[in-house]
């Protein structure tokens, strides 16, 4: 009886640690993908500001969903990387058009229900709220590249983020390249685009502490470095500019702080 | 009865005695209610005595650090957070969105008439997790004229505690006008992702709130201004 108990008891503490860990998924709650946790005022006093940035012409289409389903923060980015492509080919998204020309300027055609039927589509293959509320990296991955073939296109993937820190000089490189990057972010602090606009000492900014796993795309980086009067490097923002998916604040700065957690990224390259 | 009754008792009837000789033997000192005197001396030069509070000034002493200290905190938390964070009621994370009604949007019109003037791409409806409420919509849209077009993007409120993300950077915008009974405020915000100007314009009625936000292909705010606050 007792070498019974034993071999039950050795088993049920085997099981834990033989079993699958669970993936992490990525949602919204809340809507901007996760749950707003404070704000906090920042002054950056300076005497010389360096700026060294660039981003997509025209960024990316700010799309949303309000269909009602939940937790589809990854099939919006999925989306939007499609509406980016879709430029360069035009069956990606069915019945659409991604841009348009006014006045000789190529500009991006707001959403119709064209686009929600592309997230309903993706949602169903990304297997979203399958396993767990969201969508985790590796369904994105598939359902992404399933919704690409059966448009007839390639999809490749090359990752950006190692071990939760950014490749610098990779995510450039992508930016350089035209091509997207999607990012799995838990934790995250936002900054407004139209702030960190100062010509003349102090910076002053908002910075917006987000709990929760989100997924962003990525179209563009930001650095910024603060110099005082004697020549000394006072403060560096180091930020990637992305599409949220939420219409109230589409496009922001992730500042990539100790309070952003990169899980993961992969550039997007269609062909 | 045991023995010890019988010895209390004895020596009560040992000693009883008739009540009027006990009180005559003792009359004098029964009837005497006066204080005994005692002889006056000399105590020496009168002094008054120092009651001491070593422990109140002590207790003092330590409720002076301990305020000290207090205010010395509470005044370098005021300090790193100046100017002082808006009191932000409720933020994203306190509320939802959702599509924009056809009646809410035609109750939105009537309050708001300038956006009759667009061409809407995109409406929607925040509204707060507790108890549904609208607390702002959202109305996207485009307006085209001969001489430009204008990309638009209107929040109209509807509870002054939702602290939407942008929010904060309409204080303080530099130009300030008045068209009918429109309060305009307005600034250039930079550039938007195309690379045209970019304003930000906050407008006031008695009906109605509006953040706006305005780019367009030729930069004729003034143009937009006129077509969306005047008649």
């Amino acid at each position: 009886m007792k070498k019974l108990a034993a071999v039950l008891l050795s088993v049920l503490f085997a099981v834990p640690m033989f079993s699958a860990p669970r993936q992490m998924t990525f949602a919204d709650n809340g809507f901007n993908g996760a749950s707003l946790d404070r704000t906090e005022f920042k002054t950056i006093s300076f005497a010389a500001k360096e700026n060294d940035e660039k981003s997509f012409y025209g960024a990316l289409p700010e799309y949303s969903d309000d269909s009602g389903r939940q937790n589809t923060c990854a099939n919006v980015a999925g989306a939007i990387v499609l509406g980016y492509y879709d430029k360069d080919y035009d069956n990606l998204i069915e019945n659409f058009t991604s841009t348009r020309e006014i006045f000789g300027k190529i500009i991006y055609t707001p959403q119709t229900d064209a686009v929600l039927d592309v997230m309903a589509r993706l949602y169903d293959d990304m297997k979203t709220n399958v396993t767990a509320g969201g969508t985790t990296v590796a369904n994105f991955k598939s359902g992404f590249q399933t919704y690409v073939n059966e448009q007839g296109r390639n999809v490749s993937y090359t990752q950006v983020v190692s071990n939760q820190q950014l490749l610098s000089s990779r995510y450039k490189q992508s930016i350089d390249n035209g091509r997207p990057v999607v990012f799995f972010v838990s934790g995250y602090t936002v900054i407004a685009t139209i702030a960190l606009d100062a010509e003349s000492g102090p910076e002053e900014y908002y910075e917006q502490y987000y709990v929760g796993n989100h997924t962003v795309v990525g179209y563009g980086y930001r650095t910024i470095r603060y110099y005082n009067a004697v020549g000394n490097l006072v403060k560096q923002l180091d930020l990637l500019t992305v599409a949220t998916g939420n219409p109230a604040s589409p496009l922001v700065y992730i500042s990539l702080d100790d309070y952003t957690n990169l899980i993961d990224g992969y550039e997007i390259y269609i062909y | 009865m045991g023995r010890f009754e019988r010895d209390i008792r004895k020596k009560i009837e040992e000693s009883d005695q008739p009540f009027n000789e006990w009180f005559a033997e003792r009359q004098d000192r029964l009837t005497d209610f006066e204080p005994p005197e005692e002889p006056a001396s000399d105590l020496g030069p009168v002094r008054v005595r120092r009651r001491t509070f070593a422990w109140l000034t002590g207790a003092i002493a330590v409720l002076l650090v301990a305020f000290v200290v207090t205010a010395v905190f509470l005044f370098r938390g005021r300090s790193q957070s100046q100017p002082q964070i808006p009191d932000l009621s409720f933020g994203e994370e306190g509320v939802y969105m959702e599509a924009l009604t056809d009646e809410e949007f035609q109750q939105t019109l009537q309050q708001v008439p300038a956006l009759s003037r667009l061409t809407v791409t995109e409406r929607r409806a925040v509204r707060h997790q507790q108890d549904d409420s609208t607390v702002m919509v959202i109305v996207i849209g485009e307006q085209e004229t001969a001489e430009d077009y204008y990309f638009v993007n209107a929040r109209i409120e509807y509870n002054d505690n939702y602290n939407f993300s942008e929010k904060m950077y309409y204080q303080d915008l530099a130009n300030k006008i008045v068209i009918g009974d429109t309060q305009i405020s307005y600034g250039l915000s930079g550039q938007d992702k195309y690379g045209f100007a970019e304003y930000r314009i906050l407008s006031e009625t008695d009906d109605a709130t509006v953040y706006w936000k305005v780019s367009s292909v030729n930069d004729l705010l003034e143009e937009w201004l006129q077509l969306t606050f005047g008649n």
